[in-house]
């Protein structure tokens, strides 16, 4: 559970540090840095639908679902 | 789960099954197990969606009402549904990226021994993994050798590219596999630069990148099923990735 509970935090710090930025997301000039240091471990995500829900029923916990582009304005290397 | 927006219509379609049917950027809901009951309203984001003070305490609240049953360290292997897309995001989270290539019979039964090695305290959360049966992405990462191996990359400032940093074979033995990973972690952390994403897209833009999606770019706010204002290179010119990407599903 505490696993879990760090996971989620994480995620919402990487959820408002910079996600999707366009016509109703953030400006590009409020993108920040993320919180974590390189190397250091953050969310374990899954990154198809398919893949989620099968360990959601697997471990019977429960789905954060968050969408966002990997790109702001065509550049890419950005969530 | 954290889907692109723009990956595949599919991905589309379920943003319009959260947001009332409009599609935009970014969606957040917090689901049941079974992937269909919601347990929260959805939004754009988790702070439209629990207030920006509470939550955190409303996602722990959550979560005690599921208390894990099963072994976490038995969790399934993450998956991309391509390597462009992967090292796209890798290049985004700035992690070092797994490719795990080769025939499916083969890959699928490392679908099965590798959790040994992905939930593994020193591993979970650090890497990006990703299964492909083709060689169709080669030609975007320098140095791999051809054949059945797990390839460790770097990605690339733009995620357009990628260098390999080691590859082992399938074969390889899970400790080996973590010492691996653990040497490339180290060595990604030490000799790459942090992102500041503001100044990450100025620098984008000047050079001129510009990355292809496979749905436009663009949001429908008024929900009528098409995008309000579509998104797309400037004048000009701006060249995208060579594509590596698999068919949509």
């Amino acid at each position: 559970m505490k696993r879990l509970t760090t996971m989620w935090t994480l995620a919402l710090l990487v959820a408002t540090s910079g996600v999707a930025c366009g016509q109703g997301g953030p400006r590009p000039s409020d993108l920040g840095a993320s919180k974590l240091d390189l190397g250091e471990p953050g969310i374990a995500w899954y990154t198809t639908w398919e893949s989620a829900q099968a360990e959601a029923k697997r471990s019977g916990r429960p789905i954060m679902f968050v969408a966002a582009a990997t790109q702001c304005h065509g550049v890419s290397g950005v969530f | 789960m954290r889907i692109d927006s723009y990956e595949t219509a599919e991905h589309q379609k379920y943003v319009r099954t959260f947001l009332d049917g409009r599609f935009e950027n970014s969606a957040f809901c917090l689901l049941a197990p079974n992937g269909q009951d919601w347990l929260t309203r959805a939004g754009r984001g988790p702070e439209m969606v629990l207030g920006h003070r509470s939550s955190v305490i409303q996602m722990k609240t959550v979560a005690a009402k599921y208390p894990d049953r099963k072994n976490g360290r038995l969790a399934l292997v993450q998956d991309f549904h391509s390597v462009r897309q992967a090292l796209n995001v890798a290049s985004a989270d700035q992690r070092v990226l797994v490719i795990v290539s080769g025939p499916k019979e083969q890959t699928d039964e490392l679908r099965i021994s590798l959790k040994s090695v992905t939930n593994d305290e020193c591993i979970v959360g650090r890497f990006h993994f990703d299964f492909d049966e083709t060689e169709d992405w080669h030609k975007q990462i320098k140095n791999v050798k051809a054949g059945p191996s797990i390839v460790v990359v770097r990605p690339g400032e733009f995620g357009m590219d990628g260098t390999v940093m080691n590859q082992l074979p399938l074969a390889a033995e899970s400790s080996e596999i973590i010492k691996t990973l653990l040497v490339a972690n180290s060595e990604f952390a030490k000799t790459t630069k942090k992102k500041v994403y503001s100044s990450h897209v100025s620098k984008g833009t000047r050079l001129g990148i510009y990355f292809d999606s496979v749905v436009p770019y663009g949001e429908d706010r008024d929900g009528d099923g098409k995008i309000d204002r579509r998104g797309g290179p400037p004048r000009g010119g701006r060249s995208g990735a060579p594509s590596g990407r698999r068919p949509t599903q």
